[in-house]
């Protein structure tokens, strides 16, 4: 059985400070594992950040849809936003074997999603961009 | 997010970071930590063992600071972080650019070569 928490985000980073209250609460009750936390934070940071950063480049108020959903195999982010479209999946690494002076600042957010997870997808539907990731629990010892 | 500068030997100085490097933290501390770090010349380590979290915009910020101070010939040292930071670090490929050690001693010495 699934078990899951839906969160409604206005266009704003200051939002990102009660999902993370949201996300601690959700963590607590189902007793994740800190790594996992961490995972979930991480995730949710850059990718919520990406969004409210750049899904609506015309500016005013927009809402964006968070849902964390988690049983025993896998924890599950679902990001909802009506702004423009964007698959970060098809967004490039970043090259890292470049001396500091050449190292691009951009691009370690969704670097750092795609290595912490274990499955990212994206659908644009109608005027929606739906983004799932899901990552695989550690076994917990019987 | 805390910040706290401690003189070392040899003129150096270290830069101790507590708490989460998220963006709320990151933007606390961003402006003091690259006055400290960045601002100068000269190397500088930054000890990160009470540093719980961090996300990109942690990472964007410690590589900005080591651009400024490879640019003139200087380095950062990242002192101790924690397993889960340091896992981080190394998929950013921080670790190509500053070392990470895990005692004082240590970062002492890898700033004097």
């Amino acid at each position: 059985m699934s078990e899951y928490t839906q969160i409604l985000l206005k266009n704003d980073l200051a939002e990102i400070d009660r999902l993370n209250q949201e996300v601690a609460e959700f963590g607590a009750q189902h007793n994740l594992t800190v790594e996992e936390e961490y995972a979930l934070y991480l995730c949710l940071e850059e990718l919520v950040t990406n969004v409210i950063n750049y899904a609506w480049p015309e500016g005013g108020e927009h809402e964006l849809n968070v849902i964390v959903a988690v049983n025993p195999e896998e924890f599950r982010i679902e990001i909802e936003d009506n702004g423009i479209p964007f698959d970060p999946t098809q967004y490039p690494e970043p090259d890292l074997s470049k001396p500091p002076h050449e190292r691009q600042i951009g691009g370690m957010g969704l670097h750092l999603v795609r290595k912490t997870i274990d499955h990212m997808s994206y659908q644009r539907d109608g005027d929606i961009n739906r983004l799932l990731v899901r990552k695989k629990r550690a076994k917990v010892p019987a | 997010m805390e910040l706290t500068v401690e003189n070392l030997e040899g003129g150096f100085q270290c830069i101790a970071l507590a708490g989460r490097l998220d963006l709320k933290g990151t933007q606390e501390v961003d402006l003091k930590f690259s006055a400290f770090a960045g601002g100068g010349k000269k190397s500088v380590v930054v000890d990160m063992s009470k540093v719980e979290f961090v996300a990109s915009i942690g990472i964007r910020m410690l590589l900005s600071n080591i651009k400024t101070l490879t640019a003139s010939g200087a380095k950062m040292v990242i002192l101790s972080p924690q397993k889960m930071v340091e896992d981080i670090l190394k998929l950013s490929g921080l670790d190509t650019v500053a070392e990470i050690v895990h005692d004082r001693a240590a970062a002492i010495e890898a700033l004097k070569q």
